[in-house]
């Protein structure tokens, strides 16, 4: 032992002592399995150390603690096996509901902008991509059900991804309730199975045509026409459908669209039954339910029109044949007129997406009823897609209402090839020279038609007809218009028409009559004492007379053309005015374009 | 499929005709409330003669003072009728003559029978209805009854259903 350590010991043997018996103690704790109640006794010094850093001098502690509290947090949350999460999350999500509960407002407020632009943003790519993937189908296929879909788009302006994304939605029609009209009484049910099976089927009928004689009267009572066609009740639908004496009521759900089969099925039951059904007085033994109930029951199938990729474009141009011309007939006893302009629009608008030139397409009403469509095809190629076209037509019946009938029958009739565009040259000399000229092509020659104003305008027109027309095997048939060259003359100063030439005018309105789709145009003088001013108002009002006289005579206002000098006419002004003024008062009344009468 | 037959039930409001109906389809009975559009449709179902048949009851709703029309659909394609005034009312004969009127209206002559209501309040209610029976020959019975003390009211449907059956 050295001195040092003499020294040391001397000086500091009891608190050396001191130390090996805490030592001793610590060890003695440890060896015995006590480390609980070391934990317990170190926990209360730490607990106090910290209370007391955390009173003294919060912001340091914090800083020394945090980046081994995050650690920590962090490396606990990645360690699988560790039961943090479980510890936190119920904590948390307790929170946000307690949060949500109570600050509703405030955490839409906040998450609104994130959320909504989210979904929308979701929502509209994804939207954007189908719709992508259903219009480039539709464009680059040509089939009957395109060709259906496009008139359908036309006539009622929906779009076709729209009809495309109706047409392949699925549904299930669940049950079927044919439905007397007046008195409410069901005529029968069906129910695709027993599952959906809706009781009280007679309660259910009574109070649809309630509902719907609620709705017809008290809502629709200024709009006739109006029906209600659905009551749709969360991811279900009624859709209502009535015709004759009756009116289905069909049960679906999943946004089954069934309104083309429902309108063919209705209009198949009212057709085979109508007479019975309309005597139906809550007795249906005196009506064939099991016939009705087989029509019916086609509404359960799947619906068959599928989606195609279609034939390319291109691929169907195998056919060749001269030019045609695609006409079709079908019937229908009341055609609507309206309707008929929809469907020519409609046509027009596929012919033009296919790229197919028709000239003079007419839509005719026949005498017994049937509707004929006609029309020129100019290109060889174009001719068996109008095959497509008009074969589709003839599914064009479903647009319209059940209890119309169409006879399908198409007809070709005319070959002829066009090397211009004739409805283009014709429809410009028209305008050019205010003329009605119209062509038909009568066993291939072209028929040109029409009244032209003068000899002149005859002779120019028949000229721009061979410069532009190449086609040879034509015939004209252009009548000169009738001159009118007509005049009613006025006393000094008046407007007043006299009664002499109420014949005159009778004459004039006459031949207006005969050719309406030209104006006639009505010219007014006068002598030329006095002074301008008043002429030129007394010109005015002579030339309204007229016009009025006219009116009065049948002619619309719309084909009359006003002109009123404070002069003579032309014919007079050369003339020595003293001698010609009872002349120089008149109206003319002469063609509008035309060489003044 | 068993007959069905609809009965229409009109009369002014508060004379009891839901109470008629609810007295006449009790235990037994479907009764479905569509008073937001003025009519409640009942069902039951009666035997008549072995068979069958489906009321189809339409309690249609009654104006004050008869001024609001009645909406003719619920009217429309009625097999029978029952009009329901009481024993309360003023002018039974002029508000019966007006509802018979409007019943004709729509639908023509159906078998209609007259329900003098709340005869239990004045047991010796009579009024002479003769009249109207000449005028409406349609009217085939006139039934005082009480749905309270239910006094003739199954007599009331009986009576229609055997009529219509």
């Amino acid at each position: 032992m050295n001195d040092f350590t003499k020294l040391k010991t001397l000086l500091l043997q009891e608190e050396i002592d001191k130390i090996d018996d805490i030592t001793s103690s610590i060890s003695s704790l440890q060896n015995q399995q006590k480390k609980d109640v070391l934990v317990d006794r170190l926990s209360l010094i730490i607990t106090e150390i910290l209370a007391k850093s955390l009173n003294k001098n919060r912001t340091e502690l914090y800083t020394t603690l945090q980046p081994v509290i995050a650690k920590g947090v962090i490396d606990e949350l990645n360690d699988s096996n560790n039961n943090l999460k479980e510890i936190l999350f119920p904590i948390i999500s307790s929170s946000i509901q307690e949060q949500v509960r109570e600050q509703k407002d405030t955490i839409v407020d906040a998450l609104y902008p994130i959320m909504g632009n989210m979904i929308s943003k979701y929502v509209s790519t994804a939207f954007k991509d189908m719709m992508y993937e259903v219009n480039s189908k539709i464009q680059h296929s040509i089939s009957f059900a395109n060709i259906q879909r496009k008139i359908k788009s036309k006539i009622y302006g929906i779009s076709e991804a729209e009809l495309l994304l109706k047409d392949t939605s699925f549904g299930d029609v669940k049950a079927i309730f044919l439905i007397h009209k007046e008195s409410g009484l069901l005529i029968t049910d069906l129910h695709k199975s027993d599952e959906d099976e809706i009781e009280e089927s007679e309660m259910v009928a009574s109070m649809l045509s309630a509902i719907r004689s609620f709705v017809n009267d008290w809502i629709s009572q200024h709009d006739s026409m109006s029906e209600i066609s659905e009551i749709e009740y969360g991811n279900s639908s009624i859709q209502i459908e009535s015709a004759g004496s009756c009116y289905l009521a069909v049960v679906s759900s999943g946004g089954a669209e069934i309104g083309d089969r429902l309108s063919k099925v209705l209009s198949q039951v009212v057709d085979a039954h109508s007479v019975e059904i309309s005597q139906f007085d809550g007795d249906s033994s005196g009506i064939d339910i099991v016939d009705i109930q087989r029509l019916l029951s086609t509404l359960f199938e799947e619906k068959d029109e599928t989606v195609k990729s279609g034939t390319p474009m291109m691929s169907i141009l195998l056919f060749s044949m001269l030019l045609l011309i695609p006409i079709a007939y079908y019937t229908n006893e009341s055609y609507n007129s309206y309707l008929k302009i929809k469907t020519q629009r409609a046509i027009e608008g596929i012919l033009q997406e296919y790229h197919i030139h028709v000239y003079d397409l007419k839509i005719n009403d026949n005498e017994n009823g049937s509707v004929d469509i006609s029309g020129l095809i100019l290109d060889d190629s174009d001719m068996n897609k109008t095959d497509f076209i008009f074969r589709s037509i003839d599914h064009v019946n479903k647009l319209r209402s059940v209890d119309q009938n169409f006879d399908k029958n198409y007809k070709i009739r005319e070959h002829i090839k066009l090397k211009n565009d004739l409805s283009y040259i014709v429809t410009n000399i028209n305008k050019k020279y205010g003329s009605n000229i119209q062509y038909a092509f009568v066993n291939e020659i072209v028929l040109f038609k029409g009244t032209i104003i003068d000899k002149e305008t005859r002779d120019s027109i028949v000229r721009k007809l061979s410069d532009r027309f190449g086609y040879d095997n034509r015939v004209y048939n252009f009548t000169i218009l009738e001159s009118i060259d007509s005049r009613i003359y006025f006393d000094v100063g008046s407007d007043i028409i006299l009664k002499e030439y109420n014949s005159v005018l009778d004459n004039v309105a006459a031949l207006h009559r005969e050719n309406s789709n030209y104006l006639i145009k009505i010219s007014a003088y006068t002598d030329l004492k006095g002074n301008e001013m008043i002429n030129r108002k007394i010109s005015y009002r002579r030339a309204n007379r007229a016009k009025v006289a006219l009116i009065e005579r049948g002619v619309d206002s719309d084909k009359i053309t006003l002109e009123y000098k404070p002069t003579p006419p032309d014919d007079l002004a050369p003339l020595d005015d003293k001698k010609t003024s009872s002349l120089s008062r008149c109206v003319i009344f002469h063609w509008e374009g035309g060489v003044s009468g | 499929m068993a007959k069905q037959k609809k009965i229409i039930l009109m009369g002014n409001f508060s004379v009891g005709k839901t109470s008629l109906i609810r007295r006449y389809v009790e235990n037994s009975f479907s009764d479905k409330y569509l008073t937001t559009i003025g009519v409640k449709i009942s069902k039951k179902i009666v035997e008549i003669d072995g068979d069958e048949l489906i009321l189809l009851i339409w309690d249609i709703e009654g104006a004050l003072d008869h001024v609001r029309r009645v909406n003719k659909g619920y009217i429309k394609g009625a097999n029978a009728a029952i009009i329901v005034t009481d024993v309360l009312s003023e002018d039974i004969y002029d508000t019966l003559s007006l509802h018979l009127d409007d019943l004709q209206s729509v639908n023509g002559e159906i078998p209609t029978i007259i329900a003098i209501n709340k005869i239990d309040i004045d047991e010796n209610f009579e009024i002479d209805l003769s009249m109207l029976r000449e005028r409406y020959p349609s009217i085939v019975d006139i039934q005082y009854t009480s749905a309270k003390n239910d006094k003739n009211v199954g007599e009331l449907f009986q009576i229609l259903s055997h009529e219509i059956s």
